[in-house]
């Protein structure tokens, strides 16, 4: 679904990324680790389509075709969505208009037929649940005054309602007490399928508990150093970083 | 061409009826004075005379129109009246007054008119005075309510000729009366026209006045509009000014708060492309304690438009325990557009809360990308920003009819 071959990036002229290699298959979660500063929102925003970062070289393949040939809609159209680690706020736009206007869009792009103002809010109603969020707030201005635990379960909730093929959760764990946590896992997790994938970015290894990975990555540097399973996750919390650090400290 | 020779074009007057007096007042100042030139500091950034002197040549009459303009006349009203280059047409008008409004010329108030002819007097409201035929009063009579507006629609047709016209609306609202009049400015025709508007609106004790100016001029059009208000006591009025092109505009909308525990809320938007020129200057006169005044400004500027926005508040000596808020927000879509922002407070008493802002910058890149990540194509994603951004103004007109034309007006602007 996603190869990503020798990617290297950089913003200002500071390379960020140098050299990602990563395969992610239909059905896995993967989750990346890392220390701040080590890449990770950086690797995320790349694959989203952010202008800002140039990427210097290496190839994306996303579901077959080279992921730099699309602009940002279209990668969201073709199935790729990003669960912002800081969800934007827009005042004037309510989530429900914009998430209308959004899975109108992606329709239309899959030459399906737009939902009309009854079927979209079936259809939106049904998706709520499975993150627990409530109407009165999708009727308000997008993420505006939204609490920390609010617009990452927002966030869950488009994923719901997009069906995305790929889907990049950027740190969606921080901020969020153990009960949030909790349910915008359980939102993810009901979500998965053997068609889709899911990359987990996380700092920490408590969102893993209830996301089980099926390969944990360390990035650091700008580079994946590591690459095991669940059980790498949980060597990371006990010893930290340092060790990784000590490793590559040539790098 | 001399000054002299333009205005006397621009001075359109019968020969004589019961103005004369004024109208005589008033053209000999003029006369004096001429029309503002960029040394004239309130019209620094709008040069008008230039652009007059430069490329008026004679004025047509009041001759039939080219086309039927009828077809240019939107229904937003059950109560519609419409002018043609400043006057009535009884033929293009629809209306069934409801109860508690009158209409008549404003001959009954020449009072009024003479009074604001002055040494100080803003020199287009004299040039008006100077032209002033039978002009318009609205009487909305003690404590009526009228739910639905009244809309005046103002066609400056230059379809044969250039064409100047001096439109005069007097509106009086009695104590405790209830409503809205929205005012409506458009074209018809090639040929340059230049609009000179003067409306004074009059808030008894304990009123509550909406009024809703709506300028969606072509770009052969000059527009110059004076709005002098009075507000008494306990009263409060609304001021809505939108704006969506013309060759140049100039907005003068002066409130003066004479009663206590008035207020008045001013909100104005402008959607400006190519060379429009949109100037907005207000002024809000607290004069007496407990009151309050709220203004709200927004631009969408693109091509290599130009917007100006002066807003003067006065707080005088008396006026004690006063709120008064300005703001003035504005986006620029392309680098060549420009904006020129001011506010100017005055305060002489010193129990007074009041506020003043400014922005000025780029749709915002982190919402666009927000948008697109969500699949929504670039083009829509800014529309939809642009649309809440402007709402924020548009959302105020209560009236349905109306609030749906403007946004009209704007799905249009903002698309092209």
């Amino acid at each position: 679904m996603l190869k990503v071959k020798n990617l290297k990036a950089s913003i200002e002229g500071k390379e960020i990324l140098k050299g990602i290699n990563l395969e992610v298959k239909p059905g896995e979660v993967h989750a990346i680790m890392g220390p701040n500063g080590s890449g990770k929102s950086t690797l995320s925003a790349v694959l989203a389509g952010r202008e800002e970062y140039s990427v210097d070289s290496g190839t994306v393949e996303f579901l077959g075709s080279d992921i730099f040939d699309l602009s940002p809609e279209e990668r969201a159209r073709e199935g790729l969505f990003l669960a912002f680690q800081y969800p934007i706020e827009i005042p004037g736009v309510s989530t429900t208009n914009f998430m209308r206007a959004a899975v109108n869009q992606i329709r239309e792009h899959r030459g399906l037929p737009k939902l009309d103002a009854v079927q979209f809010l079936k259809v939106m109603k049904e998706r709520m649940k499975i993150v627990d969020i409530d109407q009165a707030l999708l009727k308000r201005s997008l993420n505006e005054g939204f609490s920390g635990g609010e617009k990452k379960r927002n966030e869950i909730f488009q994923m719901a309602m997009l069906e995305p093929k790929l889907s990049i959760l950027d740190e969606t764990d921080s901020g969020l007490d153990i009960d949030a946590l909790k349910i915008v896992a359980n939102g993810v997790n009901t979500l998965r399928s053997a068609d889709n994938a899911t990359i987990v970015i996380t700092h920490y290894q408590r969102l893993l508990d209830f996301i089980v990975p099926d390969f944990v990555h360390v990035l650091y540097n700008g580079q994946i150093v590591k690459t095991g399973t669940k059980e790498l996750a949980y060597e990371l919390e006990e010893r930290g970083y340092d060790w990784i650090k000590a490793e590559h400290a040539n790098v | 061409m001399e000054m002299s020779d333009l205005l006397q074009r621009l001075i359109k007057a019968p020969e004589s009826d019961s103005f004369s007096t004024a109208r005589e007042a008033a053209s000999t100042i003029i006369k004096e004075r001429g029309l503002p030139s960029r040394k004239n500091e309130e019209y620094k950034y709008t040069n008008l005379s230039k652009i007059l002197e430069r490329n008026f040549g004679e004025f047509g009459g009041n001759e039939e129109s080219a086309t039927d303009l009828s077809a240019l006349i939107p229904d937003l009203s059950d109560n519609q009246l419409v002018f043609v280059n400043g006057i009535l047409s009884e033929e293009l008008s629809s209306y069934k007054l409801p109860e508690g409004i009158t209409i008549s010329t404003i001959e009954e108030s020449k009072e009024l008119v003479e009074q604001d002819v002055g040494a100080k007097s803003d020199e287009f409201l004299l040039l008006n005075t100077s032209s002033l035929n039978t002009g318009i009063t609205i009487n909305i009579a003690k404590s009526a309510l009228i739910e639905k507006p009244i809309v005046l629609i103002h066609i400056t047709d230059s379809s044969k000729n250039q064409a100047v016209a001096h439109p005069r609306v007097l509106i009086n609202g009695a104590e405790s009366a209830q409503a809205t009049i929205a005012e409506l400015f458009i074209g018809n025709g090639d040929a340059l026209s230049f609009t000179n508007a003067v409306t004074e609106i009059n808030c008894a004790a304990s009123s509550n006045l909406s009024y809703i100016k709506i300028g969606n001029e072509n770009g052969n059009q000059l527009h110059v509009g004076n709005t002098q208000v009075n507000v008494a006591e306990k009263a409060i009025f609304n001021a809505m000014t939108v704006n969506f092109g013309g060759k140049m505009v100039r907005n003068n909308l002066q409130i003066s708060l004479n009663g206590s525990h008035s207020e008045a809320n001013l909100d104005g938007l402008y959607v400006t492309d190519n060379k429009e020129h949109i100037d907005n200057h207000t002024v809000v006169d607290h004069k007496v304690p407990n009151c309050n005044s709220n203004e709200l400004y927004k631009g969408i500027m693109n091509g290599s438009s130009k917007g100006i926005f002066n807003g003067k508040i006065y707080v005088r000596q008396d006026a004690q325990v006063t709120n008064a808020f300005q703001s003035n927000k504005n986006i620029l879509l392309s680098d060549n557009a420009t904006i020129n922002t001011k506010p100017q407070l005055e305060i002489w008493a010193d129990d007074v809360k009041c506020s003043h802002g400014c922005t000025t910058g780029k749709l915002d890149k982190e919402q666009l990308f927000y948008l697109r990540a969500r699949g929504i194509g670039e083009h829509s994603a800014k529309l939809m920003l642009l649309d809440a951004y402007a709402n924020e103004v548009i959302e105020r007109i209560k009236d349905e009819n109306l609030r749906t034309y403007v946004q009209e007006i704007l799905h249009t602007k903002i698309d092209e």
